[in-house]
């Protein structure tokens, strides 16, 4: 493997030297993220490539106007809400989720949307919200207890939907004039289930290679030299390196329940605003399992924490060093920012593993 | 949040199955994956698994630098 690696570098190193100019190749995946940044991939780069990330931890997207809707909705009924845990500690505008189950709100961390529901169903008379949230590697999940609590007639569960949807938020950015993507590496998982033919349009449109990648380094190396070689040859495509899990037409079954479930609608993206077509929304026969109509809450004024530059950071505009607030107000035992929070987030990612090292200042061209 | 890990199926019962990865068993909800068989490798999200691995594909994978050096 060693030698594997090696070679796949070299590729890498020669392609780069080839071609020349400065590169920005982004991924959109928080495990990528992490990855990249824990097995210090940016270390063995050519000057040339700059690994950069997007908008691909879930839970650092999430506008802090939702993110203070259900601190409110946790105050003001006694519903009980389940969350997967990097919820949990996004500062709102004035608490957190953590800060209010610490004043008394019911919030429970679950690993899977199925425990939510499940104690619905052993609890018919506790009302239970689960916080939808994920890309499309988590959608289907909802899709199908939605589905399944309708089938069961469960009537004390119901969702505050957040699901996004990545194609859509590649198109935003690459719309935006401030940066320069030239390959997307592609999130493995939300491929999984959506397949290689939703990207096509950023080859086609926009001559934009894009890479499915699977979270080894070596399957993120293999990638990166992928994506060079398809520039080197001036020929965008999506090519799958991930093809032991993922299919050119994904997973069509989790495709189907998604659509019998959700309509797509406009979403609004922490940092990068109103997406069109990159939320969901369920459709009218499911609308009983939608918690923001049985819970009411009243209109929210939301304010992103004052210096934080999350949103520049999850468009891939800034690093998390080029933050006045990193390290210092802002560390994961304090997080400002939703993307110092997430386990998945960057600002998490280059503060655990990369904040010591001397590319980390370094200027996005 | 999108982190998967790979299992193999050990049982089935109706929607769930048991899977086992790196020598834990739990259980798992395989509506996704309905084609799913004993002894298969899923990968698995959140309680759920939500798709097959392809064994050939993932030794073809690791042969990508083997067409490499064919190419040159």
């Amino acid at each position: 493997m060693k030698n594997e690696i090696e070679t796949i570098k070299k590729s890498i190193w020669d392609s780069a030297s080839l071609i020349g100019r400065s590169l920005n190749l982004m991924e959109v995946c928080g495990t990528h993220t992490m990855a990249i940044s824990k097995y210090g991939l940016r270390d063995i780069m050519p000057p040339n490539i700059n690994l950069i990330s997007g908008p691909g931890c879930p839970v650092c997207v999430t506008s802090i106007t939702d993110i203070d809707r259900i601190i409110m909705l946790s105050r003001k009924y006694p519903a009980g809400i389940f969350t997967f845990g990097d919820m949990i500690k996004v500062p709102g505008s004035d608490s957190s989720l953590y800060l209010e189950r610490s004043r008394g709100s019911d919030i429970n961390i679950c690993y899977s949307p199925k425990d939510a529901l499940d104690f619905a169903i052993g609890n018919p008379h506790k009302e239970v919200i689960f916080i939808a949230i994920g890309f499309e590697t988590t959608i289907p999940l909802t899709a199908v207890l939605i589905e399944r609590a309708r089938m069961q007639d469960i009537k004390n569960f119901s969702i505050i939907n957040l699901h996004k949807l990545v194609p859509p938020a590649l198109k935003a950015l690459l719309e935006d004039r401030e940066i320069r993507i030239d390959g997307f590496l592609s999130p493995g998982h939300v491929s999984v289930i959506i397949g290689s033919h939703p990207y096509e349009f950023i080859c086609k449109e926009y001559g934009i290679p894009c890479v499915i990648s699977g979270f080894e380094p070596y399957d993120i190396m293999t990638s990166i030299d992928m994506l060079l070689r398809q520039i080197k040859q001036g020929k965008p495509e999506v090519q799958i390196q991930y093809s032991s899990v993922v299919r050119e037409s994904g997973n069509p079954g989790a495709l189907k329940i998604i659509d019998q479930v959700f309509n797509p609608c406009d979403s609004d993206w922490r940092g990068i605003g109103c997406i069109p077509g990159s939320g969901l929304t369920l459709r009218k026969k499911f609308v009983n399992y939608d918690s923001s109509l049985r819970f009411p809450i009243e209109e929210i004024n939301s304010a992103d924490p004052a210096g934080c530059i999350c949103g520049e950071i999850l468009k891939g505009k800034k690093n998390p060093g080029q933050c006045r607030l990193f390290g210092k107000s802002c560390r994961p035992d304090h997080p400002v920012g939703p993307c110092m929070v997430s386990s998945e987030g960057s600002c998490a990612a280059y503060y655990r593993y990369e904040r010591f090292k001397s590319h980390f200042v370094k200027n996005l061209p | 949040m999108c982190l998967a890990v790979p299992a193999r199926i050990i049982s089935i019962n109706k929607n769930l199955a048991i899977a086992e990865s790196l020598g834990v068993s739990r259980e798992v909800d395989i509506s996704l994956v309905p084609e799913v068989k004993k002894d298969d490798y899923v990968i698995v999200h959140a309680g759920f698994a939500i798709q097959l691995v392809d064994k050939n594909e993932a030794l073809i994978t690791r042969g990508y630098w083997k067409d490499y050096f064919d190419e040159k």
